[in-house]
């Protein structure tokens, strides 16, 4: 049972994505949709809306193109069916001065440097949630903006 | 000192560890990285994956503990079998279960336990992952539920054969 709060998962760690995961259902915090891949989570913000994510990123930047951060800048642009203030967490290797002036950019709302615990994931998106509450209510009184759409 | 009781259903349960063909067998990287991730999580210097056998615990995968079994007669593990819920024991020498307990008055000087039982199918506990501190601690809510979470993947881990998703993964 959880509180109509959808949250996306994007971290290709098993464990820690999965424990993240059972938690936040266990203790009725958030809906989670998991993602190990950037290509899946991209798909699933074109399809549906998510209340939050977190988003692990890569820094430096790999080759490929599906990235965390294009992710980020996918969905802040608009080009996603999540609303693009949507809040957004990032869990990161390391932080150098480059990459949180992007995160920055990217108005992100919390980065979780590693080593992090799940505890800090789960208190993070703790805080988004009750950020979302103290928004003025949606049409269906909702604190989600996800729920309603 | 008070020995661990004997589950109702010992009979089935140690059926289904047998069936499992997990004791005695070699480490598995995948429930190695679940001790690990667990000790690093709550910060203890002891999490194991035990397994109770008719007479002794024995450990598929350890961090921080030298010996791989010890006799069921003064596990604490042995003490968590007979339910679902995790068993807590934020310090061992005011609990009259094990404050005379030779791994809390010798080593590893146990003072903080915490094992979640393994519950297989119908029920039943093969074991627990368990959390060890040398110092008295407690967990709260949020603790307990990432403690049930990774109880949850070792479970599965330990009855089933490996997921590709798992086994290429990077370490967490």
């Amino acid at each position: 049972m959880t509180s109509g709060f959808e949250v996306l998962l994007v971290e290709p760690g098993h464990l820690l994505r999965r424990t993240v995961s059972l938690t936040l259902r266990s203790l009725g915090t958030a809906g989670v949709t998991e993602s190990a891949t950037y290509q899946t989570a991209q798909a699933l913000c074109e399809r549906r809306a998510f209340d939050a994510a977190v988003i692990a990123v890569e820094w430096p930047l790999p080759a490929d193109s599906y990235r965390g951060l294009t992710l980020i800048q996918q969905i802040r642009s608009g080009e996603s069916a999540c609303a693009a203030s949507m809040p957004v967490a990032v869990m990161v290797e390391a932080c150098t001065g480059e990459l949180l002036e992007l995160l920055r950019a990217c108005g992100i709302s919390r980065v979780l440097i590693k080593p992090f615990r799940v505890r800090d994931v789960v208190d993070t998106i703790d805080r988004m949630k009750a950020g979302m509450q103290k928004l003025p209510p949606q049409r269906d009184g909702s604190p989600g903006a996800a729920a309603q759409r | 000192m008070i020995k661990p009781p004997i589950p109702a259903n010992e009979d089935q349960r140690l059926a289904l560890l047998y069936e499992l063909v997990l004791l005695d067998t070699p480490p598995e990287r995948r429930l190695d990285r679940i001790v690990e991730f667990a000790a690093k999580e709550f910060a203890v210097p002891i999490c194991l994956i035990s397994l109770v056998d008719s007479e002794r615990q024995w450990f598929k995968a350890r961090v921080g503990l030298d010996v791989c079994e010890t006799p069921r007669d003064i596990s604490f593990c042995g003490h968590a079998l007979g339910s679902s819920e995790v068993l807590m024991v934020p310090d061992a020498l005011l609990d009259a279960r094990f404050h005379d307990n030779p791994l809390v008055t010798g080593p590893p000087h146990i003072r903080f336990y915490a094992g979640a039982p393994l519950v297989c199918r119908d029920g039943l506990a093969i074991g627990t992952l368990c959390l060890i501190d040398t110092a008295p601690r407690t967990l709260d809510e949020v603790e307990l539920a990432i403690l049930a979470s990774l109880r949850e993947l070792a479970v599965v881990a330990l009855t089933r054969t490996a997921d590709p998703d798992e086994e290429g993964e990077a370490d967490d």
